[in-house]
């Protein structure tokens, strides 16, 4: 796999626990450039800033929720060569075919373990090699 | 004169507590207690079971959750005693970092997103089962003052202990569901 130290990774989690636990699994897996945001909103603006590679982003958050922030970015044709991956508590289907079906192709529910992380992250690396 | 609404809010009412009954009740204590001690050991590594009826607990961290469910609201209640919050912070932030004056933000953070995956797999319970829950964000409070986890107005009270592999078994958690 290539060099994974030049994808830059945005992380947005309003709990400092899941900011903590999902950035030492992205560092395990070999990101090592890696910012946070806490909300919707500041990750929204952070991504006005600075480009990034990869957002993993949660849901159910305060000021502006992981949707609302994913389809303003859409709306505003920011998405593109990007991947977006939802990390969220959300258990029932049906709301995680809501995200899907916005267009977020990439879902871990939470609590994630090491595994998930590994392929979900392998396949996002994946799909920008194909568009490379 | 009774209006019609009066009449449809007391038609689902009636319809909401015929759901809740005894049965439906004791499988939802079972999800409460799976959800609960799955998600720790997923989370932490840490492995607790159910016990019991707790001692009332003098320092603590309380989150809240409130399920939207029409015109009636579930409430979550999770009781964290400090010094198991204390173990599970110790686990995940580095050495010194979880001291007197962090302790209460990390605490409540910590409290509030282990309610949120916990209340996320109840509501998917829930909605299966022919509910329509809308869940808030959880959030927690510190409370220092002694509090019986057991009270009139609790439709479900779980418990939890240290599993053995952390040989204590000392009372750590405690979960209690109302309806209001």
């Amino acid at each position: 796999m290539e060099n994974l130290e030049n994808y830059k990774v945005l992380l947005i989690d309003d709990h400092q626990l899941s900011r903590k636990l999902l950035s030492k699994q992205l560092e395990l897996f070999g990101f090592s450039n890696i910012d946070f945001c806490m909300n919707g909103q500041e990750g929204y603006e952070q991504m006005q800033r600075q480009s990034y590679d990869i957002v993993v982003f949660d849901w159910a958050m305060p000021v502006m929720s992981g949707l609302e922030f994913f389809k303003k970015l859409r709306e505003n044709n920011h998405t593109d060569k990007k991947a977006f991956v939802m990390v969220s508590a959300e258990a029932q289907p049906q709301k995680i075919l809501e995200a899907i079906e916005c267009g977020i192709s990439n879902y871990i529910t939470k609590p994630a373990d090491q595994a998930q992380i590994n392929q979900k992250m392998t396949d996002v690396i994946q799909w920008f090699q194909k568009q490379a | 004169m009774v209006s019609k609404t009066s009449l449809i809010r007391e038609g689902l009412s009636v319809l909401l507590n015929s759901k809740l009954n005894d049965d439906f009740l004791n499988k939802l204590k079972v999800v409460i207690n799976d959800s609960t001690i799955e998600s720790l050991d997923q989370i932490f590594g840490y492995k607790i079971e159910t016990s019991r009826a707790c001692e009332k607990y003098d320092n603590s961290i309380v989150a809240f959750v409130t399920f939207w469910e029409g015109i009636e609201t579930f409430k979550f209640c999770f009781v964290f005693q400090n010094a198991f919050l204390q173990e599970l912070l110790n686990q995940i932030y580095p050495e010194g970092s979880v001291t007197k004056d962090t302790f209460e933000e990390l605490g409540k953070d910590t409290a509030c997103e282990i309610v949120n995956i916990i209340c996320n797999k109840i509501k998917a319970f829930l909605n299966k089962n022919g509910f329509y829950s809308i869940m808030n964000l959880p959030y927690a409070e510190v409370q220092n003052a002694a509090v019986n986890s057991l009270s009139n107005d609790v439709a479900i009270n779980a418990n939890f202990s240290a599993g053995l592999s952390n040989e204590s078994s000392n009372s750590v958690m405690y979960v209690n569901f109302s309806v209001e």
